[in-house]
């Protein structure tokens, strides 16, 4: 009985933070109209975050583009048909794996660092000195933030994409001898110019999810450095579970 | 009659099941200093929050400048407080930016004025507060006392009709308090500002408040002017002034 009340408890604020963080995002996009005033600001978080990002971007792409030569090369070997290899790797990282992977890394180390400097902001009162003096902290902090994120993600996806074929190209060429033009028709075979639309499309709905969980994560931290700790913890997780969940429904209607 | 730029009525609030304020009544005069002294945790901080709109009271009324701000929106909020500087008790500087930077923000986001006068306003305001050379340090290299100062800065930066002081004092050496005090009766005189002043310094208070006032279990249980604030007969007002932990008031609550 006890536990049902915890549990019931937990599911209620669950929903209610859900709740909250939707009208978080009308807000943010309501301040949106102020991007165009914010782009310095978020000039400088698109490079914050992209360049910061590009050396784990880099070793994920390319170690898995060379797993998935590996894998693949070994099957495709069987039907002689290593020709295939480029497409086989193209399409994979095009549609799924690049967006979700790219996703997934970039918001464990921006998204992660986004709420716990938001969230000290917020404990140290930074969010309130700023109300008081009648700068919307929205605009200043959420807004070149979001943009950041939303414009950040598929231009690391497409770095991932190129980076992943690469790695795929060189297990390729090492272990099955495979040119680099027979690669490359077979991409220019397998991947559609809608294939690559489509996993920009998901990255910028996942810029969105970690951007916005990010943020309201941060601007809802409570209790001192444990209260930042627990919702940069809670952002990671939730920006994961939301990503891959948005993957899911945006494949289901997008093909 | 005083014309009344912060009136408060019968204001309650409380954080989960624990009340800070219920029936909180204040009212405040244009061009005075009211020094508001209580115990740590009677709410004081919160009162002051209120007054902006930074938190929104559980019942009751708040009128700044002659507005009902309790239903406005946070957008139109601004307006208001606009015409408010606060000094935030843990000075609230934000640590990415310079103190320069800190100082020139309000000026930054709501003045067309240009940088070379923006930094002869920093400076004119960091001078204000005995502070020299500091403008390219960050929050993290200050001390506390030097936080405070520059935090001050910031609140007068846009020559607020009204300033909210939380405990602009504690933490200072005497001699940077009592230039901190001078400045706040300056202030007064000069610019006919209207100050609330937070304080746990006794001398102070006595030194910058035209009135004072105690609150105590979420109420102004006693507000008057300094001078007979100091004669009162009040057991509540007595054990607080000449601070002793005997008395009405049990040292264990809070
Ligand atoms: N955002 C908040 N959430 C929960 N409780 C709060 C919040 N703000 C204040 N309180 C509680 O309200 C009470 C009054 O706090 P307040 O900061 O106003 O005290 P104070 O009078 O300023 O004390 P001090 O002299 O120590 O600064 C405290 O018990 C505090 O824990
Ligand atoms: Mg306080």
């Amino acid at each position: 009985m006890e536990e049902n009340i915890t549990l019931n408890k937990r599911i209620a604020t669950g929903i209610g933070r859900a709740g909250d963080m939707l009208i978080f995002l009308f807000h943010a996009f309501y301040w949106f109209k102020t991007a165009f005033r914010m782009r310095k600001e978020t000039i400088a978080q698109i490079y914050r975050m992209g360049v910061g990002s590009l050396p784990v971007v880099s070793l994920m792409a390319i170690f898995t583009g060379m797993v998935m030569g590996l894998q693949a090369g070994q099957e495709l070997l069987k039907f002689q048909a290593t020709q295939w290899l480029g497409g086989i790797v193209g399409a994979t990282l095009a549609r799924e794996l690049g967006p979700v992977l790219t996703g997934l890394i970039v918001a464990g180390r921006v998204g992660a660092s986004m709420t716990a400097e938001l969230g000290t902001m917020k404990i140290s009162e930074e969010i309130d000195a700023l109300r008081a003096m009648a700068i919307n902290p929205i605009r200043l902090l959420v807004v070149p933030r979001m943009i950041a994120s939303i414009i950040v993600l598929p231009l690391l996806t497409i770095y991932t994409n190129v980076t992943g074929l690469l790695g795929g190209f060189i297990i390729g060429k090492a272990q099955l001898g495979i040119k680099l033009f027979p690669y490359m028709e077979g991409i220019a075979k397998f991947v559609s110019p809608k294939d690559i639309a489509n996993g920009l499309i998901k990255s910028t709905v996942f810029g969105l999810i970690m951007g916005l969980v990010a943020c309201y994560e941060g601007f809802t931290t409570e209790g001192g450095a444990r209260g930042v700790g627990e919702s940069t913890t809670r952002s990671v997780v939730i920006t994961f579970l939301l990503i891959l969940i948005a993957d899911y429904v945006v494949t289901h209607l997008l093909y | 009659m005083k014309e009344v730029v912060i009136r408060m009525e019968n204001i309650y609030k409380s954080f989960g099941n624990k009340s800070v304020l219920s029936g909180l009544n204040l009212e405040v005069f244009k061009g005075e200093t009211l020094v508001i002294i209580g115990r740590s945790g009677c709410g004081k901080s919160v009162s002051l929050k209120l007054i902006i709109g930074l938190i929104r009271p559980d019942a009751g009324n708040i009128q700044v400048f002659g507005e009902e701000i309790t239903h406005l929106t946070e957008e139109e909020m601004e307006r208001i407080r606009k015409r408010i500087g606060v000094v935030f008790q843990s000075s609230a500087l934000l640590n990415s930016l310079n103190v320069e930077e800190n100082i020139a923000l309000p000026l930054v986001e709501h003045t067309q004025l240009d940088p070379e006068e923006i930094k002869e306003k920093v400076a004119e305001k960091l001078s204000l507060v005995g502070l020299k050379g500091v403008e390219k340090l960050y929050p993290d290299d200050l001390s506390g006392g030097m936080k405070k100062r520059v935090g001050i800065a910031r609140a007068l930066i846009m020559e607020p009709e009204i300033v909210l002081y939380d405990e602009p004092t504690t933490g200072l050496d005497p001699i940077t308090a009592s230039a901190i005090n001078t400045l706040i009766m300056e202030l007064e005189k000069k610019l006919n500002t209207t100050s609330i002043v937070v304080t746990h310094d006794m001398k102070s208070a006595y030194l910058v408040g035209d009135r004072i006032g105690l609150l105590y279990q979420g109420k102004m249980v006693e507000i008057d002017r300094a001078e007979n604030i100091k004669k009162s007969s009040n057991p509540l007002v007595i054990q607080f002034i000449t601070g002793s932990h005997e008395g009405p008031i049990p040292v264990e609550e809070g």
